[in-house]
């Protein structure tokens, strides 16, 4: 899944280690979301999308609702 | 809690518990090798070391479920595969002992095979994953 999260964390000039910390997950977890080898939990989205005051859709895309969309 | 803080509290356990492990089995060795115990004894000698190693593997449990959820899926998936190559060695030697008299396994070795087989697992998971090294 593509998302904002690298834009996002840059914009704060945060680390993916300060990210971690603030999410409570770990560095490489911050690094695998970021990457799309990893879909977070829904309960991380949400923490994240407060954490950013953002909608979850507005840091996440959902390939899969556009691929429906296009069928 | 931090994946710093469940790692460090993990080897906390996993150290002390080791040290009473080998220690529990060279006394209970040298024990067994300078003196006549009743099998009773024996028996309930023999629970001593396997208590050191029930506590590590609960140790090892509550730390993955401390870990954040992407590296304990990442977990999961190396115990998954241990368990997968020490279910199908048992399965293949359980049968060449029962259908070939192929020499037995002690079933004492199920769980160094098991976290021989996940030890490995894990290094490939983690390399993969971008993963060097810190977490077990």
């Amino acid at each position: 899944m593509k998302n904002r999260l690298k834009v996002l964390r840059a914009e704060r000039d945060w680390s993916q280690a300060i990210l971690g910390e603030k999410l409570d997950v770990s560095r490489q977890t911050i690094n695998a979301i970021e990457t799309g080898r990893y879909d977070p939990s829904l309960p991380l989205a949400f923490k994240i999308a407060r954490l950013f005051e953002c909608t979850i859709e507005q840091i996440f895309e959902d390939n899969q609702g556009e691929e429906n969309a296009q069928e | 809690m931090t994946q710093k803080q469940a790692h460090r509290r993990y080897m906390k356990l996993f150290v002390p518990a080791m040290a009473m492990y080998l220690l529990s089995m060279f006394g209970i060795s040298f024990a067994r090798k300078n003196a006549t115990m009743p099998e009773p004894l024996l028996y309930g000698l023999a629970f001593i070391p396997a208590v050191f190693i029930l506590i590590w593997i609960w140790g090892h449990m509550r730390y993955i479920t401390e870990l954040d959820e992407y590296l304990r899926g990442l977990q999961v998936r190396a115990i998954m595969f241990g368990m997968a190559v020490i279910m199908a060695f048992s399965t293949v030697w359980g049968l060449l002992e029962e259908l070939a008299a192929a020499p037995a396994v002690p079933i004492f070795f199920i769980v160094p095979g098991f976290y021989f087989a996940y030890g490995l697992a894990y290094v490939v998971i983690g390399k993969r994953a971008g993963i060097r090294g810190g977490y077990l």
